[in-house]
């Protein structure tokens, strides 16, 4: 509320100590109870602030020395306000209030982790040199060639991990469960003989509390990042926000081993998430053709070494991934479409498609040869199975299918808050790791518990042979006949839609079915935001199928003539809302929905409105549950649209500024001083200087710490030109990607202290600049479409006027 | 001129003779067919328990109809003639449906090996011992059912659900008069065990594990809660007229906690204060407060 004030009167913040102490004094006289409430709210706020200003704050204190100007914090400067203060002040007001405590030590941190990406390509002399070299090389379609093969690859390979994880899945859980099945017939009291049903109880706890701890340990322990589903994590990468960790091999290591662990210890999760993000490591991995983590260089696709290449190869490998994962290609593509649109060319898409192709088709082969058919036709491991007689639907339908989406909708807005709730619970009351992982574990035990009472004690008895069941299990039903209710619980979730689909009427109790919906729908709940890797996308559909057989099944009950009632039609509309109204994705998932299960082209009108229905109804009330993850990690989204605040303001109400700046020929001295004292990343090079004034130079280009670095680091300054001008090139930057050593590694400059730097071989010359009249709009789009870092603001002699980055569009 | 026309007249009467051969073969093959069909109906449902059922009983038709396909396909000229001769193709598509029905019913599962003999002793010894028990069938003939049983059970996993419909269908009258007309299949629902340990394993570690996660974070922000108290001021104004504002509009405190914060006033007064903070931190108070 305050924030919005101060940037609108920006300007006169000097003059308005007033008003401010007025609102000093406001929350003083209030009770300290309500004035708690306020400090847990507000509190969290300035944390934010904290993060995502620390450098704006920053920005003032190497100036100190240099800059006479007095220091004028702009628009921007609500933010940095309580950034100063809290940063420059004793550790203690970190944990000031109730929320913060438990934030304080690990938030804090994280938040200041995140940076944007280097997407805009630094277009330097070197480079440029690199690229006249590679014109007038004859095979100059190599790198063109080479990038196609890493698609490729990207998609065999991500194809291949997806097929290990599936397979191990399927082999284990079928363990369990015939286990778990022979455990129970043997216990059943039948006729004299001894047992107790306590005992295959036991087995399943067993059975799930064991990989159970295992994941969440792993998770917990090794790589945190790999907690959740994965798609929030890739989604905030492809917008353009370096998410610490998310694309290293350990990740992918420990992500796998979750969510097997997982899956097999029967949490309500898919696996779905976690391979997309799998595609999304292997793409990084394999284009840098280097392990950072096994001090491995393999020398090859060296060109590719920035954050423009590896963006694009992720984007790619996020496709394969969903392309495994669902079986469906087009699907994996439009997701990579849907999550990054706006940095998007055609070679991309078509290369994207290719490797997402390729992705489904490797599992196909692999898969098919796994299960013994000869035909490629196994599709997918989301497979949903094809409906043996083509869905069809009557005009009256059309309402039902809304009032399902709805429904959805309604379902779906109610999970994701309640999710967030838990989640907020957890945050607070359950900060220590071992905490974490007992409560993964105590998650698992509550969902056997509540599965096993369910099997006790709902007697849903029907004939054997009917439709297809793996474990049928008979427990107190008559000889031939199967407890529906355990044939629903002993199998993998993903089974048990594709049961929901397929079976045929009849196959459950209407009391069945509300009890496992209901069950399933809170434990989903419960299961997302615990310490494992596992994907939402599975249960959530699960859910979906549950209430929309259910819904069937209560109409077909109601009204017996209506004939149209296919419960497995319903069931896959549900499943369609449920995931609308949970995930809110539109376009991707529409079409995995129609490629996982095959349906005809006429039925997809019903599909779609099902599906916007529930995202409409949701988006009244929150945002999706991948949004919501990232808006609780405060990650720097950009949206699709700038904010509303910002609409109708200029440039020059939002940039940040006194702007840290380096002239074209600077003393080494100095640059050294700059890197130590602020952590940007990228300083505007400007001539024309008139004495040390460097923030009010002319601009003429844009370097980027690393570079600085690089160049304190290998010492190519002008005195001892003669030396390193031969065998500089872009390599020579590419060479220390992706994790940049830091300053504290660059020696003290002892003797070459009075060295100079001419950036002019290595700034980017071509930085984007906006005037300080710009529309803000209009610069949000420039730099969401472009997936700038850096943005420099000029004014009409071409002197720098501030700078705008990724955190000056965030609003808070 | 006569040895053509006799010719002629041989070749028609062998062509005749032929297609009279052909038109035999068929309706011997019709015939079989009518027989199967009516053996098949006429087995439908076993009018007694100890009847012969469909497989055994209609085998010899079923072979019957089988060779006289076979000769009737065999006979080049014949099969020229039925097969593929117009739309229907009745004798393949009937030939077809009566084999599927065979098929479906996994009837050569039957003639494989003595699984189909000693299920019928097995059954035998079952339905004697029903016979004899009349009133106390479930504890006499207890053994025997569980025998048949597991036999059966086996047999269908080691087959994969491909049990011979004869087998099948006596196993269902049996299960269905056993569990449900005799009510022999008792089987108790006991509890009391299950239950218990549920309270232990499940209900009881998730009390205990939220119950102690609150109070533990209770009491970490409840130390919190007393720094807060102590200093409210800290972060406060840097001006001396600011300070003494705050220190006035606060409520009077223990002497601990008063000298606590003077000292913290103090302190914070020596230091020198720029200016650049001085418009953010009222603000920033007021937002932190």
């Amino acid at each position: 509320m305050d924030d919005e004030k101060q940037l609108v009167y920006g300007e006169d913040d000097l003059s308005s100590d007033e008003d401010e102490i007025k609102t000093l004094g406001a929350p003083k006289s209030l009770p300290y109870a309500t004035a708690k409430e306020q400090s847990s709210t507000s509190r969290s706020q300035a944390i934010f602030g904290t993060g995502i200003t620390q450098t704006n704050n920053n920005d003032v204190s190497p100036l100190l020395s240099i800059e006479p100007e007095p220091v004028y914090e702009g628009s921007s400067g609500s933010n940095a306000g309580t950034a100063s203060i809290t940063a420059n002040s004793e550790p203690i007001f970190h944990v000031r209030s109730r929320t913060a405590a438990a934030l304080a030590g690990t938030a804090q941190q994280t938040q200041t982790q995140y940076e944007s990406l280097d997407y805009d390509v630094c277009e330097n002399a070197l480079f440029q040199a690199e690229q006249r070299k590679r014109l007038r090389d004859r095979f100059s379609l190599r790198i063109h060639v080479i990038r196609w093969i890493i698609f490729i690859l990207i998609g065999i390979v991500t194809a291949l991990i997806a097929c290990t994880i599936d397979i191990v899945i399927e082999e284990l859980s079928e363990l369990k469960y015939k286990f778990l099945k022979s455990s129970v017939d043997h216990n059943v009291p039948v006729n004299e003989s001894t047992g107790d049903l306590a005992l295959p109880f036991f087995w399943w706890l067993l059975f799930s509390v064991v990989p159970v701890a295992i994941g969440a340990g792993m998770v917990t322990y090794i790589e945190p990042i790999t907690a959740g589903s994965g798609i929030p994590q890739v989604k905030s990468y492809l917008n353009g926000v370096k998410v610490p960790r998310i694309v290293r091999i350990k990740t992918l290591a420990v992500k796998a081993v979750g969510v097997i662990t997982s899956v097999v210890g029967g949490l309500a999760g898919g696996k779905e998430g976690p391979m997309i993000h799998a595609g999304a490591v292997v793409a990084a991995g394999i284009s840098q053709g280097k392990s950072t983590t096994f001090v491995k260089d393999f020398r090859i696709f060296k060109a590719f070494r920035d954050d423009h290449e590896k963006r694009d190869f992720v984007l790619g490998g996020a496709a394969a991934g969903v392309s495994a994962a669902f079986g469906a290609p087009i699907g994996g593509m439009l997701f990579s479409l849907e999550e990054a649109a706006s940095f998007w060319n055609q070679n991309l898409i078509w290369r994207t498609l290719i490797a997402s192709i390729i992705s489904s088709f490797t599992l196909n082969i692999v898969l098919s040869a796994y299960h013994g058919l000869h035909d490629f036709t196994f599709t997918g491991l989301f497979n949903l199975g094809k409906f043996d007689q083509p869905l069809t639907f009557e005009y009256f339908e059309l309402p039902l299918f809304m009032l399902l989406g709805v429904t959805g909708g309604l379902l779906g807005a109610a999970w994701n808050s309640l999710n967030t709730l838990i989640n907020k619970f957890r945050k607070r009351y359950v900060p220590w790791k071992v905490g974490k992982v007992c409560e993964a574990v105590l998650v698992a035990i509550m969902g056997v518990t509540l599965a096993c009472t369910m099997i006790y004690f709902i007697d849903d008895c029907r004939p054997l042979g009917n439709d297809p069941t793996i474990h049928p299990v008979q427990l107190f039903c008559e000889d031939n006949e199967y407890n529906a209710v355990a044939a629903l619980w002993f199998q993998t979730p993903e089974a048990t839609v594709r049961a929901l689909f397929h079976d045929p009427p009849g196959s459950h109790k209407i009391l069945t079915l509300a009890v496992f919906t209901l069950v399933y729908y809170f434990l989903s709940c419960a299961t997302f935001g615990l310490n494992v890797s596992l994907g939402v996308f599975i249960p959530t559909a699960l859910v979906g199928a549950a209430w929309g057989r259910l819904v069937a099944m209560l109409i077909f009950y109601l009204f017996p003539n209506a004939l149209f009632l296919h419960p497995g039609k319903y069931a896959l509309i549900g499943a369609a809302a449920n995931l609308g109204g949970v995930l809110r994705m539109t376009i991707s998932l529409s079409v995995i929905l129609m490629e996982t299960t095959g349906i005809e082209t006429s039925f997809f009108f019903p599909l779609i409105i099902a599906l916007i229905t529930a995202k409409w109804v949701g988006d009244y009330f929150n945002d999706g549950i991948y949004d919501t993850v990232i808006e609780v990690n405060n990650v720097p989204m950009l949206s699709w649209e700038p904010l509303p605040q910002y609409k109708g303001l200029t440039a020059k109400e939002i940039l940040s500024k006194p702007v840290v700046s380096i002239k074209l020929v600077d003393s080494a001295h100095y640059i050294y001083e700059v890197l130590q004292k602020c952590n940007h990343n990228g300083f505007p090079v400007v001539d024309d200087v008139v004495g040390d004034r460097r923030s009010e130079g002319r601009v003429c280009g844009i370097i980027l710490r690393s570079q600085l670095i690089v160049i304190l680091l290998k010492s190519l300054y002008v005195e001892n030109k003669r030396f390193w001008i031969p065998e500089t090139s872009i390599q020579t930057f590419r060479d220390v990607y992706p994790r940049y050593p830091s300053i504290s590694s660059v020696r003290p400059l002892d003797r070459k202290i009075n060295y100079t730097v001419d950036l002019s071989m290595f700034m980017n010359p071509s930085p984007v600049r906006v005037n300080t009249h710009d529309s803000v709009p209009k610069i949000f789009n420039i730099f969401r479409a472009l997936g700038l870092r850096h943005m420099l603001v000029i004014n009409n002699e071409n002197r720098i006027a501030g700078i705008i980055t990724r955190r000056d569009f965030i609003y808070k | 001129m006569r040895n053509i026309f006799l010719l002629i007249i041989l070749y028609c009467t062998t062509l005749a003779a032929k297609s009279k051969t052909c038109d035999h073969l068929l309706r011997e093959l019709a015939n079989d067919q009518q027989n199967f069909v009516y053996c098949n109906t006429a087995h439908a449902v076993p009018a007694h328990p100890q009847d012969e059922r469909l497989c055994i009983a209609c085998n010899q038709r079923y072979s019957n109809m089988a060779s006289s396909y076979d000769t009737l396909m065999t006979n080049e000229n014949c099969s020229k003639i039925y097969m593929d001769s117009d739309r229907m193709n009745i004798v393949f598509t009937t030939q077809n449906v009566l084999k599927g029905l065979w098929n479906r019913a996994y009837c050569e599962e039957c003639f494989k090996g003595n699984n189909s003999d000693i299920f019928q002793d097995l059954y035998l010894n079952l339905s004697g011992c029903l016979e004899e028990n009349k009133g106390s069938e479930c504890s006499s003939c207890l053994l025997k059912y569980i025998t048949i049983n597991d036999f059966y059970k086996d047999l269908d996993q080691k087959n994969n659900g491909k049990v011979c419909f004869d087998m099948q269908d006596v196993m269902n009258r049996t299960r269905v008069l056993w569990s449900k007309d005799l009510k022999c299949c008792q089987r108790e629902v006991k509890m009391t065990a299950f239950l218990t340990s549920v309270a232990i394993v499940a209900v009881l570690p998730i009390l205990l594990f939220y119950s102690a996660a609150f109070v533990l974070t209770k009491r970490r922000e409840a130390n919190h809660g007393l720094l807060n108290e102590q200093e409210p001021e800290l972060d406060a104004p840097s001006s001396s007229d600011i300070i003494t504002a705050a220190i006035l509009s606060t409520p009077p405190e223990p002497p601990a906690v008063l000298d606590a914060k003077t000292d913290k006033i103090s302190k914070l007064l020596a230091i020198p204060d720029s200016d650049f903070s001085s418009d953010d931190e009222p603000f920033a108070n007021a937002k932190t407060k």
